[in-house]
């Protein structure tokens, strides 16, 4: 073995110095290494097709109506309805469902809550529930593993329609019946692939924003409109929903900034930007409660002499239910009902496993809550008394 | 007693330490097999009516987690050289957008000498900052990580991509050869090909030499500066041949692939034996480790736990797994 001047064992090879690790040569391989990325990245993106303005404000039309992601038109939830002999059918069957959520959320817990006692109803029993963390790879994972308990039905909000149509595609091949909530996997067909899908009355939803903001603003001002920036159904109809009701009924408020919120988690610097760039801003739109309500909540907070500002959003969240009582800055929340959901995502299963005829497109309206009414909304919408702190905020 | 005496007896006795510290080493080495053999026999024996061992349940366990596990196995060489790469899910990412843009008018091998392209770009990057600037890979990577992050969201809109390449799709995870899943092909390829440059190669040795102690490797004559920059190319090219996986195993790409890899990486590498202090390194330990980590999951779903209840269990394994075998850490 070669050894060094010192006598340690020599390790490298007899060829010496690389010529590279020079600091010039190094120098040089990083150069083009960035130059290398950076050309390759600019080709693509300059080769790839336009993918347009974001989704969002800036590409979205107006909304008056609810209809379907692929343009599905709506039957109220209330329409779907179980018979006493279905219900005795199902029982003697000893059926099963999955439940496969985007991510563990206040409303996600009222949709399982909702399912839950719908199947128990029904005597179909729950064998997994799942939540993917809105990772669509995950989700894929998750679904792969429900697939091996052959479920009768699968409930699941799917988390991006394009990257996890072939995972639905296969679980419906095995045989469980889908029943998709607020999204539909790209390509599958109704009924064969999937047997319906429910969801909130977007656009009502979107016109009760607009009306809770428009009357907290006297019928005057400028807003702010945040948006998700990301092709993602429910929130895009809400949004242009609450805008074309905004314009529509109060032409004498202004949206004055529309502003992308890509990461609902970095709401808070969103909107402090926005407030430091408009000061006369009097209303905020904000998608929905949890992080970026809070957020804009927190970033007005912080402003502190910014006491007059509105803000609405949807579903109810106990993070900031009790500003809607201590009167802040909410003024209002647009509370969907994730255990009607629930229930009525049951029923269809219930349906679908006995072959009947399921809604393709059924929707579920949803609360308009202020100050007066959020006790009441809290046991109407999630079937559960509200917390402590909203309480005694709220008495 | 004789001096010559007292020094054999003396001498017998480090011989007895010295063999008692490899078997102890050699027992260790063996917990996370024992540990994954454990989990297995458990929920097979608890699962068996829902087919827990069954040879489609096992194919799908690997095939769910080749792409951490073959992230962890070049991990392994990263942790082993002392550096770190917070960058590997983010890389992830844009390789899978880019390979999936890429094949929407290219034929398949353009993709993926792009996406490949890509990760040993973004490697490069990542080494020679490190070294020329003399600053903690944790750093530049943490960089690294935001920088593509922010390139996946712009490169389509924040819009997923449909592959609908049959060719690539089928080689890169929705097919197979013969009648072995492509995803075994690739996992199987890269354990080979890693245990064999960790344990055969004069660089496998100098890998583990520099996370060992850097100044003793410099002394020793080792090419420090080129074996960290190659531990986190290593790791790049791993994470960007994960990307090339995912996009052909869900047949297409989203910004948000990845985004969630990086610690259950980091977890697998540390549970198959590789230290994160750097010096000890373990391939096939890395693999065990992943397929731990994603049979724990599958089997806690299964077995009709509630959310809550999947995370907290997991993370108690994954505490006891961990604690039991990191005992020491290299000087």
């Amino acid at each position: 073995m070669k050894r060094t001047a010192t006598g340690a064992p020599l390790l490298v090879g007899w060829r010496g110095r690389n010529k590279w690790a020079g600091r010039a040569g190094s120098r040089a391989v990083l150069v083009a290494g960035t130059a290398g990325l950076i050309i390759a990245s600019a080709g693509i993106a300059a080769a790839a097709p336009s993918y347009g303005p974001s989704i969002g404000a800036a590409g979205s039309g107006p909304v008056t109506q609810t209809v379907g992601p692929n343009h599905e038109k709506a039957v109220p939830a209330t329409s779907v309805t179980i018979t006493p002999s279905e219900v005795a059918a199902l029982r003697k069957g000893h059926f099963t469902a999955a439940m496969a959520w985007h991510q563990a959320s206040t409303f996600a817990t009222g949709v399982t809550q909702g399912a839950e006692a719908e199947f128990k109803l029904l005597g179909i029993k729950v064998v997994a529930t799942t939540q993917a963390n809105f990772n669509a790879a995950t989700q894929v994972d998750q679904l792969q593993t429900i697939e091996a308990l052959r479920p009768s039905a699968i409930l699941s909000l799917p988390v991006d329609p394009v990257t996890e149509a072939s995972a639905y595609r296969q679980v419906s091949a095995k045989g469980s019946k889908l029943i998709l909530l607020s999204n539909v996997p790209q390509g599958l067909s109704y009924p064969k692939q999937y047997s319906g899908m429910v969801t909130d009355d977007l656009a009502n939803m979107g016109k009760q924003a607009a009306e809770l903001l428009g009357q907290a603003m006297h019928g005057q001002g400028n807003v702010g409109f945040m948006y998700y920036d990301a092709n993602y159904y429910v929130t895009n109809e809400r949004d242009a929903a609450f805008r074309t009701y905004l314009h529509l009924l109060y032409p004498k408020i202004h949206i004055v900034a529309q502003v992308a919120m890509p990461d609902p988690n970095k709401a808070q610097t969103v909107a402090s930007a926005m407030l430091t760039r408009y000061p006369d801003i009097q209303g905020i739109y904000v998608p929905w409660s949890a992080p970026p309500a809070e957020s804009v909540l927190a970033a007005l907070r912080s402003f502190g002499n910014r006491t007059g500002v509105r803000v609405v959003t949807m579903d109810l969240d106990p993070s900031i239910d009790a500003n809607l009582c201590q009167n802040h800055y909410l003024a209002g929340i647009v509370a969907d009902q994730p255990y009607l959901l629930g229930q009525t995502m049951a029923k269809e299963a219930g349906l679908a496993i006995l072959g009947k005829s399921v809604p393709r497109f059924a929707v579920v309206k949803a609360l308009a809550v202020t100050r007066e009414n959020i006790l009441q909304a809290w046991k109407a919408t999630l079937n559960q008394a509200p917390p402590a702190n909203i309480a005694s905020a709220c008495r | 007693m004789s001096v010559l005496t007292g020094t054999g007896t003396s001498q017998s006795a480090d011989a007895r330490a010295a063999r008692r510290a490899r078997l102890g080493r050699g027992a260790r080495a063996l917990i996370p097999y024992a540990g994954f053999a454990l989990i297995f026999v458990v929920f097979a024996i608890v699962l068996r009516s829902h087919g827990f061992a069954s040879g489609s349940n096992l194919e799908s366990i690997v095939e769910q987690n080749a792409s951490i596990a073959i992230m962890a196995m070049g991990y392994a060489f990263t942790l082993g050289a002392g550096e770190i790469d917070l960058s590997i899910g983010s890389t992830v990412a844009v390789v899978a957008l880019t390979t999936a843009l890429v094949l929407e008018q290219q034929p398949a091998w353009a993709g993926v000498l792009v996406g490949l392209a890509i990760g040993l770009g973004v490697g490069l990057v990542n080494g020679l900052l490190t070294v020329l600037l003399r600053v903690p890979s944790f750093l530049i990577t943490l960089g690294m990580m935001s920088v593509l992050a922010g390139i996946a969201e712009a490169l389509t809109n924040l819009q997923s991509v449909a592959v609908t390449n049959n060719a690539f799709n089928g080689v890169f995870g929705s097919g197979s050869l013969g009648p072995v899943p492509s995803l075994f092909v690739w996992v199987g390829a890269v354990l080979v090909v890693a245990q064999v440059v960790l344990r055969r190669t004069r660089y496998g040795r100098h890998v583990l030499a520099v996370g060992g102690g850097r100044e003793a490797a410099v002394s020793t004559g080792i090419r420090v500066r080129s074996v960290r920059v190659s531990a986190l190319v290593i790791s790049a090219v791993s994470a960007a041949l994960a990307g090339l996986l995912y996009a052909g195993r869900l047949q297409g790409a989203a910004y948000t692939l990845g985004s969630t890899d990086l610690l259950t990486v980091i977890a697998a590498a540390i549970i198959g034996g590789t230290s994160l202090f750097g010096g000890k390194a373990s391939v096939p330990g890395a693999l065990v480790g992943a397929l731990l980590l994603g049979m724990l999951q599958e089997g806690l779903i299964l077995m009709g736990l509630g959310v809550p209840d999947q995370l907290i269990a997991e993370g108690v394994v994954v505490v006891v797994a961990v604690a039991v075998g990191l005992r020491e850490r290299p000087e």
